[in-house]
């Protein structure tokens, strides 16, 4: 007797669909992907209320009115180059991080693109930015 | 006269690795992108040289050009600025806020929210553009 051999159909996963869907996620992917790094400065805010004894401490004392720069007790107008040599001069660095205090003061209409300066030429010294609440009567400095 | 057809070889692009290497070039998108988040919020940093390059840290703060303040993408008041915080950073080890806020803005608008990022006891790290 003659045996018919069973016919098997070759089996056949369709994977053309998965590789334009593939490419819509890779488009996807391309699309919203931020490639640019996030560059900026850490800024170094002591916390909690001012303490008196620290402020018999010797503190560098800066104020910003408007876009100029006061440095000092004595309230030296300074540009900003002058600023950072300055306060490398200072040599924040090698002090105790309790030493390194730099009280930053600023009128309400100082820009964000002035401060922003500043801090982080305060910040790349290696200063620790105090910043002065004038919110409170009491005027006390974080 | 009878004349014999030419039998044109069938042309098979193989597009199987084509997909192998979409499928690999996905999985890196997804592992390395950080997506386009809060792109809605209309600020322009300030630039300068003495910045750094760091990495993207969990909470965000951005104050746009009208001053109004966005915590994680929400707006968010001055007021409530510090518990919103707070919540967000307890627990973590790493206590950075990046802080965006437009240039043009003013002291008495940022002030406020540098004072209530103090108070929630954030490490700020001020983000800006890094001069070329």
């Amino acid at each position: 007797m003659r045996v018919r051999r069973k016919q098997y159909k070759e089996a056949e996963v369709i994977i053309y669909s998965i590789i334009d869907i593939a490419f819509l996620l890779l488009i996807f992917f391309i699309l919203t992907t931020t490639l640019a790094k996030t560059a900026g400065s850490k800024l170094t805010i002591p916390s909690g209320v001012s303490d008196p004894s620290r402020q018999e401490e010797k503190q560098i004392q800066v104020n910003l009115k408007a876009s100029d720069i006061y440095y000092g007790e004595r309230g030296d107008h300074v540009s900003l180059e002058e600023f950072r040599a300055r306060l490398q001069g200072e040599n924040l660095l090698a002090r105790d991080p309790s030493k390194r205090i730099v009280v930053l003061d600023s009128t309400p209409d100082v820009p964000y693109d002035a401060y922003f300066q500043v801090v982080t030429v305060i910040a790349k010294a290696g200063g620790v930015v105090a910043l002065v609440d004038r919110s409170e009567e009491a005027g006390g400095d974080r | 006269m009878k004349y014999m057809k030419r039998m044109d070889p069938r042309i098979d692009i193989p597009i199987v690795n084509i997909g192998d290497i979409a499928f690999l070039l996905i999985i890196f998108f997804i592992l390395s992108s950080a997506f386009m988040r809060e792109t809605y919020i209309k600020l322009t940093t300030p630039t300068s040289g003495d910045i750094t390059r760091m990495k993207d840290t969990a909470v965000s703060v951005s104050v746009d050009l009208k001053g109004d303040v966005w915590l994680q993408g929400t707006k968010c008041s001055v007021e409530n600025l510090d518990t919103g915080v707070m919540a967000l950073l307890e627990g973590k080890k790493d206590k950075i806020v990046m802080l965006k806020v437009d240039k043009t803005l003013a002291q008495k608008q940022f002030g406020p929210v540098l004072m209530a990022l103090s108070k929630a006891g954030a490490e700020i790290a001020l983000i800006g553009n890094q001069a070329k």
